[in-house]
């Protein structure tokens, strides 16, 4: 059996989804005999061809974000939204209550521990976008995996569903928002 | 309306209700989950959040369970996919709708929105996020509200409406811009707001929250203990969370609770703050030298001075049974002179007086709190400023919401002045003769001896000073159908005159339920009723009759958890004095003796609230120190007092 060709990459987010990746401990090993990756910040590769999996961590907020994930989407087969950020928006669309030109100066002017600072520009520099947005208002998207940071486990089993080719939503009893606390049942 | 069952069928199967029954309380009489979000038990039926849809054969559209009444034959269907993508669509669209940062929200793990959402598995919006910016306030401090995490369901409006009866809370603007907030400030601070947070115990969402216990622990983290806050007289039932030993919330019962689970904010949020922890005071070496020490000191003073120059100042936060042991100790010792650490003096000399006039002080002659819904005329008399407590109030505020009405007779504006239908202000000395004057009058109206009223008016009038006007107007709410209340506050005079007035009039007015008085004395103290039942044939009085003659030699102060600050005003310092505090004072300071008691969180025992019932408290931490029970300690010290005295006797008679 050929392996799963998977890409992993982080857009707008902490890498707290990754990390939470890298907690899936020791099913690492099993997960690994049939994944090949071909691209992820956890490895050396930054450039790759084709996958059959990618799995995209944090939110679209500027021109670099929606190009890598423009570039990542016309290369899979199958997209994977991964944390809050990546579904919902999440923390870095906190921004969104503010315009982008407020946002940009409390970053780089008006911080306590900057002396003299600048908004930084040119052409190297990728554009702030109006507002940071989840994954699926620009792209298409096959699979959500919500959390802050999402559960190893839940990972481990969306993952899983998909190598082997299953239906991978996920059941209420594994998606949370947040972290992985315990939610208070509301109905029976 | 006659009740009558009802047959329905639903999801297929045969079910019974009863005729004005909703669909929703037909679901849940039989055990038929129907997700609900805005509906509440407790509060009026509001139909907003549209979770509880379901399709009612034969109707167009789907229909609210929780304001469509059930009929009779009804066939409804609750589940299905239909019904569950509209749910979803209906949980997306709020999470779209405004900000829902799961991840820094106190609720998080305890929202109503987030449980569902992951109940119909909800793993991402199918609508693009709006991202409004709302109005946050936290003017009030111990409170906020955060209108980003709110869904509108409209629970905290209706819940200081229908339940606290002070409507402060209401929707503001329109459609996808409603806030909610006191529509006329915007500020809770600014606004009528009593800082009570009934609405953050029913916010399904993290949109209305403590700030002072966010994020301490959420109901998973915590223990939850109860007991009754004792605070004042209405001895509010609480659920106190705590975890690793410290308190970090403390709540109501909820709506199904006493006067709907309200508290106040000295309950809610006073109970957790600075001076209201752990006890603290340690006695210095064994506590068994302590008591001796105190006992030979008091006996001491006793035998050099005579009996009446010892007396005793005790605190009406204690415990029934640390009352009784107190009472058994003064007995069996000898003090003659107790005085009642109670902030409403005047009360206390009231409710002596008013024993004199009307026999035994435990003999409860007072309406309950409740009967104050059932009031056609609320009578505030006497109240200062800070009056009534906040059930009190809110039962009245309840009470005028549904029709009746307010007259406010006394000397000062108080919290419930701009809400009186009239206000009458008297200077000091004129009630006695007001009061005296309407028993009469009262009469005269009650035996419809209409041709004698004028010239009755103008005599009431005459001698207590105000217009005949005032009178004849007062004397509307007075009318012979109406059922009238008193309500008297903390600034009573206080005389034996008034007291025979205020009896005779409320016997005129009719009695309530159990033949009691329609009458309710407001006090502070929170086991100041028990403190009067105990210790009112021992000649007990308010600590304003303290003497400060110099008559007393030595003083037995069972202070327990009072506050250090109202402490400080006891300027007393006689020759031997023997503290018994939870908490180190200027009083505790001066104290020859210093004995231990338990604070608030520590005790167990009982207290007997307003309404004469006994509520039982119970201790919500447990501490490393073993505190002993005011009860043991008095019993011991009243153990060695004795002894000491039989020892000076013996030794008395061999000399």
């Amino acid at each position: 059996m050929s392996k799963v060709r998977v890409a992993t990459a982080w857009l707008c987010g902490c890498s707290g989804c990754h990390m939470s990746l890298l907690n899936v401990d020791e099913e690492i090993i099993e997960l690994a005999k049939g994944i090949e990756f071909v691209m992820s910040p956890i490895v050396d590769m930054k450039e790759f061809d084709r996958c059959d999996l990618a799995i995209v961590e944090g939110a679209v907020s500027d021109s670099e974000n929606l190009e890598v994930l423009r570039d990542i989407r016309g290369k899979c087969k199958e997209l994977v939204a991964l944390g809050d950020c990546a579904v919902f928006g999440g923390m870095t669309s906190m921004r969104n209550l503010f315009d982008k030109q407020s946002v940009l100066e409390r970053g780089f002017v008006e911080t306590e521990t900057t002396t003299v600072g600048k908004v930084p520009a040119g052409e190297e520099v990728p554009e702030l976008l109006d507002r940071a947005r989840p994954l699926d208002a620009f792209v298409k998207v096959d699979h959500y995996i919500p959390g802050c940071p999402p559960d190893a486990k839940v990972i481990a089993y969306v993952v899983k569903r998909l190598m082997k080719g299953d239906e991978a939503k996920l059941p209420p009893e594994m998606i949370h928002f947040d972290s992985s606390r315990k939610p208070r049942r509301s109905g029976l | 309306m006659k009740m009558e069952e009802i047959a329905l069928e639903i999801d297929g199967k045969g079910v019974s209700g009863n005729s004005g029954d909703t669909i929703l309380e037909v679901c849940q009489r039989n055990n038929i989950y129907v997700p609900t979000l805005c509906h509440l038990e407790g509060l009026s039926s509001y139909g907003g959040c549209r979770l509880c849809l379901v399709d009612v054969e034969g109707q167009r559209g789907l229909v609210p369970a929780c304001t469509t009444p059930a009929a009779d034959g009804m066939k409804v269907r609750t589940r299905g996919e239909k019904l569950a993508e509209y749910r979803r669509t209906i949980l997306e669209l709020m999470l779209s709708e405004r900000n829902h940062f799961c991840f820094i929200c106190e609720k998080s793990g305890e929202c109503e929105l987030q449980s569902l959402c992951y109940e119909f598995g909800i793993d991402h919006s199918s609508f693009p996020g709006m991202y409004p910016s709302l109005l946050v306030d936290s003017s009030a401090g111990m409170m906020a509200i955060d209108n980003n995490r709110c869904i509108l369901c409209g629970r905290c409006v209706r819940m200081c409406s229908e339940i606290v009866g002070n409507n402060t809370l209401g929707f503001v603007n329109r459609g996808a811009e409603t806030v909610i907030n006191e529509p006329d400030t915007l500020s809770l601070e600014e606004s009528n707001c009593l800082k009570c947070g009934a609405c953050i115990e029913v916010c399904p969402t993290g949109a209305i929250f403590a700030t002072l216990t966010s994020y301490l622990g959420r109901e998973d983290d915590c223990e939850i203990r109860r007991t009754v806050c004792q605070e004042c007289p209405m001895a509010c039932d609480l659920k106190v969370y705590v975890r690793d030993e410290n308190l970090v919330r403390v709540c109501g019962e909820g709506l199904s609770g006493r006067y709907g689970g309200q508290l106040c904010s000295r309950g809610r949020f006073g109970l957790l703050s600075e001076g209201k922890g752990p006890s603290e005071i340690v006695p210095e070496g064994s506590l068994d030298k302590s008591i001796e020490r105190a006992a030979a000191g008091l006996a001491e003073v006793q035998s050099k001075y005579g009996r009446e120059s010892v007396c005793a100042i005790v605190s009406p936060r204690c415990t029934n049974e640390a009352l009784r042991s107190f009472r058994e100790l003064v007995d069996s010792v000898g003090i003659e002179r107790s005085y009642l650490l109670e902030p409403s003096p005047s009360l206390i000399s009231w409710s002596v007086s008013r024993c004199e006039c009307e026999g035994d002080l435990a003999e409860r002659c007072e309406c309950e709190t409740p009967e104050l819904l059932k009031a056609d005329t609320i009578l505030a008399i006497g109240f200062g400023s800070g009056d009534p407590h906040h059930i009190i109030a809110s039962n009245i505020r309840r009470a005028l919401n549904g029709g009746a009405s307010l007259v406010s007779i006394g000397r000062l504006e108080h919290v419930l002045t701009e809400r009186a239908d009239l206000d009458i202000r008297l200077l000091e000395g004129e009630l006695g003769a007001l009061i005296a004057s309407l028993g009469p009058l009262v009469k005269i109206s009650r035996a419809h001896r209409d041709d004698e009223m004028e010239e009755a008016v103008a005599g009431a009038a005459r001698s207590s000073g105000l217009d005949a006007e005032d009178i004849s107007s007062l004397m509307t709410y007075l009318d012979p159908d109406s059922r009238v209340i008193m309500v008297i506050g903390q600034e009573i005079e206080c005389n034996e005159d008034l007291v025979k007035s205020v009896v005779d009039f409320g016997n005129s007015i009719g009695r309530c339920a159990k033949g009691r008085l329609p009458l309710l004395c407001i006090r502070c103290g929170g086991n100041v009723t028990g403190a009067l039942e105990i210790l009112g044939g021992t000649g007990i009085r308010s600590i304003e009759d303290f003497p400060r003659d110099g008559s007393v030699k030595g003083i037995l102060a069972l202070v327990a958890d009072e506050d250090p600050r109202s402490l400080a005003r006891l300027e007393v310092d006689p020759e031997f004095l023997v503290v018994q505090s939870a908490y180190g004072s200027s009083l505790s300071e001066r104290a020859d003796v210093v004995l231990p008691s338990r604070a608030w969180s520590e005790r167990s025992g009982t207290y007997t609230d307003i309404d004469g019932h006994s509520r039982v408290i119970s201790p919500v931490i447990k501490t490393e120190r073993d505190v002993p029970s005011d009860e043991r300690v008095i019993e011991r010290l009243g153990r060695a007092w004795r002894e000491v005295k039989v020892e000076s006797s013996v030794r008395g008679e061999d000399a």
